[in-house]
């Protein structure tokens, strides 16, 4: 979900981050469900958030775009470097 | 769906995007807009992700992925309001409290609800008496569910349906237990001895005791009760949307 924001930071918004996550799962997450978590996770400081002015074509309603924090950030690169270091040292199978 | 079919989505009017027909429709975006933090992010994810699909797929595919994601998103919805915050079960308690304080205002006018019985002055009333009792008093009691739920939402300033779920809840469990009693025939007593009486009700399908208010309170209350919380609920939604200027979707 943060790596979904990530790539869109600062226009992230509800079903755009719904569609990354699906692909990325392989299987349909539902609106609900992104709202939801994108919600959980600004609660625990990851996010921030913005509503941007009504569009027409969400009738009228504004979206809430969202954006990642710096604890976010170090989340994240933590993460990273935390799966580089599982991997580094596995063999590379299936490469000539 | 792609970016792309964002774009193209752009290009529909607002009363296509917003096209959903039907009070069914209607009455699911508000229960959707009731349990919702932020109304204006999810049902504007909502319309914009329907007109995405209607474009790529047709009107009829639009309408069936809109409400697929609407009903999917009220046990989400509900649930994350239980969970993530603590105030909501305070104010669904809340409005418990105010429905048993209600209901206990509302009269029987042949007052079988008090009446007392034994032995030794029996006095036994009328099933037609006890039917009218019961009705006043289940109508009285549905309408308090109404006003408690009305309450909880109105004291919430969010996800407003959230607390009236509890209050719903909690009127279920209680109808469950008081079925029995609340408006409960005299049953037959005998007396064993000077200081002891002994008093059975007779709770079968025939039963004079214990039909009308079985009846009445199990299957009835049991599914009437939230209902009517739930409606004072969505009313207050209702007004609060109309009060922000939002319209419902047009037919």
């Amino acid at each position: 979900m943060l790596l979904a924001v990530a790539r869109h930071d600062g226009a992230a918004y509800g079903l755009l981050v719904r569609e990354e996550v699906s692909r990325a799962r392989g299987r349909e997450m539902s609106v609900g469900a992104a709202y939801t978590t994108l919600s959980r996770l600004e609660a625990k400081g990851l996010l921030t958030s913005h509503a941007t002015e009504p569009l027409p074509v969400r009738g009228g309603r504004s979206r809430r775009e969202y954006r990642l924090t710096a604890a976010a950030k170090e989340l994240l690169a933590a993460e990273r470097e935390c799966a580089d270091r599982r991997w580094g040292s596995a063999p590379l199978w299936g490469q000539a | 769906m792609s970016a792309r079919a964002h774009d193209v989505g752009h290009a529909t009017t607002p009363a296509d995007s917003a096209g959903r027909t039907g009070a069914t429709d209607q009455a699911l975006e508000l229960v959707v807009a009731g349990l919702a933090s932020d109304q204006d992010a999810l049902l504007g994810d909502l319309t914009e992700g329907r007109a995405g699909v209607a474009s790529a797929q047709g009107e009829r595919a639009a309408r069936h992925w809109w409400r697929r994601q609407a009903l999917l998103a009220v046990p989400v919805l509900a649930w994350h309001g239980l969970v993530h915050r603590p105030l909501m079960w305070l104010l669904g308690l809340t409005g418990f409290v105010a429905w048993t304080l209600l209901t206990a205002l509302v009269p029987a006018p042949f007052g079988t609800d008090v009446m007392s019985y034994d032995a030794l002055h029996p006095s036994l009333p009328s099933v037609t008496d006890i039917v009218a009792d019961t009705v006043v008093i289940g109508i009285g009691t549905l309408v308090a569910a109404a006003v408690a739920g009305a309450g909880t939402a109105a004291l919430a300033r969010r996800a407003r349906l959230v607390p009236a779920l509890v209050t719903a809840a909690l009127m279920m469990l209680v109808s469950t237990r008081s079925g029995f009693h609340v408006v409960l025939g005299p049953g037959r007593c005998e007396e064993i001895d000077r200081w002891t009486t002994s008093c059975t009700v007779e709770l079968g399908a025939a039963s004079r005791d214990a039909i009308v208010p079985a009846l009445w309170q199990l299957p009835t209350m049991m599914t009437l009760l939230p209902v009517a919380t739930t409606v004072g609920a969505l009313a207050v939604v209702a007004w609060s949307r109309r009060r922000r200027g939002v319209e419902p979707a047009p037919d």
